[in-house]
């Protein structure tokens, strides 16, 4: 008899979903999906509005990362002035844009996956949340909070609030940086480095514990897509595509962002309101493909700052050869990144350029058309606008990060599932699992709002017939 | 001491404690620093806040209430909360200071000062009449001898 698994809604992750699993009549697992059950309607509903209102509304898309959408509207908006930004301008948006890297990265370590890491999928859930890790390494639960305390720092210095910053303007920043607004933020990234450091030290004595976690979690060929610098390394607010496939060969390169649709097209599924984007070439499903940390790491051999190449070679040491294909180990790439985003912070603002007093270039609309695409924590964001001749939207495409590994998310939700159930038969560290493989990927479903205490989980088991035959609570 | 003025600027009313951090910040900006106080505004009392709150002694929070006659201003004693649970994307002011507490050892005596609230509908950093008046008293209360000019 055939059965379906529903566990909702997926907890510690950013917005809300739900994950079904469908056994067959062995008892083995036939299908598992994350169903997307929230319809925002962004891309509708700003059509009629200015362009430069875009980043304000299409900031309010996220409550955890206002930052990202911010950079690609406003690069959006650059586009469509037909400017190019000033460099101090240019600077400063790397900058902002590496702080919201830095405080989200640590959001999605510290705060959600570390309960797993440090306690294990086995452990009462009751215990698994900030407050068990703060019992078993009180360090680690405070340098959590102080180096996401740190990244909004940054933000909040440069943008005037750490939530929805207006600073950045279509044509560069508002305003220029002041010598004790730099200062200020510089002092702060030795003590952020050193978390960051030792962070990953501790990290990895912890691998070898997950020895089966990462050959079950998400380890499948796949592509993988991110932006490059034009010399090939690891880039976040700018640059060029770059996609990979599984055996490390490069299939597209140096593709000016603008022409991300010849690269990626967009299905839609019944079961879900997120798109499911494809390598258009491979068609769909076959053009699977990844982004966020995980792809950004396997698409270069180098990061450009001195601790994060160490870390990036050690990196590339955890399989034989070729790209990391297990998507548990986005949560090694994640930590490199805050080791590298800290580093570029602190090189960005030593640049006296930084202080310059022109930030903004200033003009009218010059095209129809616009497309800004910049590197999210979670991966490549692209905000494509169409405007009429007085500058109001009359068509928006949003392709979040999240979005982009839906295909992948849904794979490692089937692998994990097919791994850990046995016979048919429910464990609490099947669905901790199964939830737990999501996390790596660490979606952002729309971060809106989220129930305060415990979210119930629920797992239900129906028959072919529709018939409910089980129901877990938690 | 740490003063922690917090709500929600598009809800009306419900800015009131946000509001009254922002003015206290501008009014010691003109000031200059005043050493020992520290300001912050936020939306919402997040867990980053605690690591705030372990570096004073005393801290102070203000906010919005819903009950009550609108601008009636209450203060009460805080205790940090003892009980524990999963960490949510927002704490009341007894959950902060529990974490606090728990990641630091040490919690600041503490209290809350309310303010009643009239209208809590869509509303961008603009106050009712009653509740704008004991805004200006509370922070006379808190050591403005002056109005501040209102924010742009």
């Amino acid at each position: 008899m055939s059965r379906t698994i529903t566990i909702e809604p997926v907890t510690r992750i950013e917005g809300h979903a739900r994950i079904s699993i469908a056994l067959d009549d062995q008892g083995q697992v036939a299908e598992a999906r994350l169903h997307l059950t929230q319809f925002r309607g962004f891309e509708k509903f700003c059509e009629g509005r200015p362009y430069r209102e875009m980043p304000a509304l299409t900031a309010r898309t996220c409550g955890i990362c206002p930052v990202s959408h911010i950079i690609a509207s406003n690069k959006a908006c650059d586009h469509l002035l037909s400017v190019r930004i000033p460099p101090a301008a240019e600077r400063l948006r790397r900058v902002l844009n590496l702080a919201q890297l830095v405080q989200s990265h640590a959001l999605s370590f510290f705060h959600l996956s570390s309960p797993d890491l440090l306690l294990g999928w086995d452990s009462d859930p009751k215990e698994r949340n900030l407050f068990g890790v703060l019992r078993q390494n009180p360090g680690l639960a405070r340098d959590g909070i102080r180096l996401r305390a740190i990244g909004q720092s940054i933000i909040e210095t440069l943008g005037g609030k750490r939530i929805h910053p207006a600073w950045v303007v279509p044509g560069g920043v508002a305003e220029p940086l002041t010598a004790d607004k730099r200062d200020a933020i510089l002092r702060l990234i030795p003590e952020a480095l050193e978390i960051a450091k030792r962070t990953y030290a501790f990290y990895k004595t912890l691998l070898p514990r997950f020895q089966d976690e990462a050959e079950r979690f998400g380890n499948f060929p796949s592509l993988f897509l991110s932006l490059v610098s034009p010399n090939g390394t690891l880039e976040h607010y700018d640059g060029l595509l770059r996609i990979k496939d599984a055996q490390g060969r490069i299939l597209e390169d140096q593709v000016p962002p603008e022409d991300y649709a010849r690269l990626i097209g967009e299905a839609v599924e019944p079961f879900s309101y997120l798109k499911s984007p494809y390598y258009k070439p491979l068609g769909y499903p076959q053009g699977i493909y990844r982004v966020g940390p995980l792809a950004r790491l396997n698409n270069i051999q180098s990061c450009g700052t001195p601790y994060a190449d160490v870390a990036l070679a050690e990196f590339h040491l955890l399989q034989e050869e070729g790209p990391i294909s297990s998507s548990f180990h986005y949560h090694y790439a994640r930590l490199v990144e805050i080791i590298y985003g800290l580093e570029m912070i602190e090189r960005l603002l030593k640049d006296p350029v930084v202080l310059d007093q022109r930030v903004r270039a200033r003009a009218r609309s010059n095209r129809y058309e616009g497309i800004g695409v910049a590197e999210a924590p979670r991966g490549v964001l692209i905000h494509h606008y169409r405007i009429d001749d007085d500058g109001l939207i009359t068509w928006v495409n949003l392709i979040i990060a999240t979005g982009h590994n839906n295909l992948a998310m849904n794979q490692a939700i089937r692998q994990v599932a097919a791994a850990y159930v046995e016979g048919g038969r429910l464990s609490e560290g099947m669905l901790n699992r199964v939830e737990a493989v999501i996390r790596c990927f660490d979606p952002c479903l729309s971060c809106a709002s989220h129930a305060a205490g415990q979210m119930p989980l629920a797992i239900e088991l129906w028959d072919t017939r529709g018939r409910l035959l089980e129901r877990l609570v938690r | 001491m740490l003063i922690i003025g917090y709500g929600n600027p598009l809800r009306g009313d419900d800015a009131v404690g946000l509001l009254a951090a922002e003015r206290l910040l501008d009014w010691i900006e003109r000031q200059g620093d005043i050493p020992g106080i520290e300001v912050i505004a936020r939306p919402c009392l997040t867990i980053e806040l605690a690591a705030n709150l372990a570096g004073h002694r005393r801290a102070l929070f203000i906010d919005a209430a819903l009950a009550g006659p609108a601008g009636a201003i209450r203060r009460r004693r805080l205790q940090p909360a003892t009980e524990r649970g999963p960490l949510p994307h927002v704490l009341s002011p007894t959950e902060l200071l529990g974490w606090c507490q728990w990641l630091y050892g040490v919690a600041p005596r503490s209290s809350l000062i309310t303010i009643a609230g009239a209208s809590f509908n869509y509303a961008e950093g603009r106050l009712s009449p009653l509740v704008e008046s004991a805004l200006a008293r509370l922070l006379k209360r808190l050591g403005l001898k002056q109005r501040p000019p209102q924010p742009a």
